[in-house]
């Protein structure tokens, strides 16, 4: 089991039309190329395609992957339903939420709640607040303590759903 | 209309036993490196890893950035503009599809009336060498080399 980079970084344009339908363009980048260096590209590129197209450019961005080449089989009766859901107090005094999918039994109490003495919880969500630590949410504001954090099942989607579904 | 980084982002996909397929994604400060971001995606990788009965089978860092202002949009996304591109290593071409083309950069004469684009025009031509002079390549890291073809299709949503 190990990650493995993909040959190429994916930049994506996001353009709109008159209808406000949008629409993306993409182009790749080997994995080796610097950040720095795509963006500056992608930000030269940028009016020689406003040049050719009628529509607007929204954004674009840059994405670096990897995949695991042989991931190890999931815990038996382990759902992405079932969320671990993390509130965090942020530095501007608001609060955001994420979600971990498949949180297992062993960490989540008889009341619902997330068990935060958890030494898994505790090193995760430490991660995430403790000093020097560079998450934030989606503004760019750091986050500060953990506010709360318990199970929920969120509903099944088409995608979800299981891909062996008839009887054998 | 100006442009600004928004923030890095990091995000995990998990599969369960069924094969159904969930999302974690966390957000970076604005200055930080690529280099400090992959590490920090790698770092909660493991994290998330103790913490899920999912398995986590691949991980992206992403850097956006988004007009502020951005112009309203004008035409239509369903008139794409297709640019083939050669690469060094024969069988492999680098494709690439700009919604919402000019119609005015379609041939109207010759035999490439309708279908092809005016590659004489400057500002094609000007794409055209901003696509082989940049860091470009097709999903296998295959660099284009020279433009093959350029048409113009209709998409339809």
């Amino acid at each position: 089991m190990a990650f493995v980079e993909r040959p190429t970084a994916s930049l994506t344009y996001i353009l709109i039309d008159e209808t406000g339908s949008r629409s993306p363009f993409s182009l790749d980048v080997p994995q080796t190329t610097l950040a720095d260096a795509a963006i500056i590209a992608a930000g030269l590129l940028r009016p020689l395609i406003e040049q050719i197209t009628d529509c607007a450019i929204l954004s674009y961005s840059l994405t670096y992957s990897s995949f695991d080449d042989a991931p190890a089989p999931a815990t038996p009766g382990s759902r992405v339903e079932r969320k671990g859901m993390f509130s965090f107090r942020t530095a501007a005094g608001k609060t955001v939420t994420y979600q971990l999918p498949g949180i297992p039994d062993g960490v989540v109490l008889q009341s619902g709640r997330i068990d935060d003495d958890n030494l898994a919880v505790a090193a995760f969500t430490n991660a995430i607040v403790q000093a020097g630590a560079i998450f934030c949410d989606s503004n760019g504001v750091d986050l500060t303590s953990l506010k709360e954090a318990y199970e929920r099942y969120r509903r099944t989607t088409r995608k979800m759903l299981p891909s062996e579904r008839a009887p054998d | 209309m100006a442009t600004v980084i928004i923030q890095p982002g990091v995000g995990l996909t998990l599969k369960d036993e069924t094969g159904s397929l969930g999302q974690f994604r966390l957000f970076i400060r604005q200055n930080t490196t690529a280099a400090a971001g992959l590490s920090a995606a790698a770092a909660l990788r493991s994290l998330v890893n103790d913490l899920s009965d999912c398995s986590i089978i691949s991980e992206r860092y992403t850097l956006t950035a988004e007009e502020q202002n951005p112009a309203p949009g004008a035409g239509n996304r369903t008139g794409v503009g297709v640019f083939v591109f050669e690469t060094g290593t024969v069988g492999e071409y680098l494709v690439i599809a700009v919604p919402g083309i000019t119609p005015s950069f379609v041939m109207t004469t010759g035999p490439g009336l309708g279908v092809d684009l005016d590659v004489a025009a400057p500002a094609i031509a000007d794409f055209i060498d901003g696509v082989l002079s940049g860091p470009w390549c097709n999903p296998f890291g295959y660099q284009p080399t020279i433009l093959l073809s350029a048409i113009y299709e209709i998409r339809p949503s």
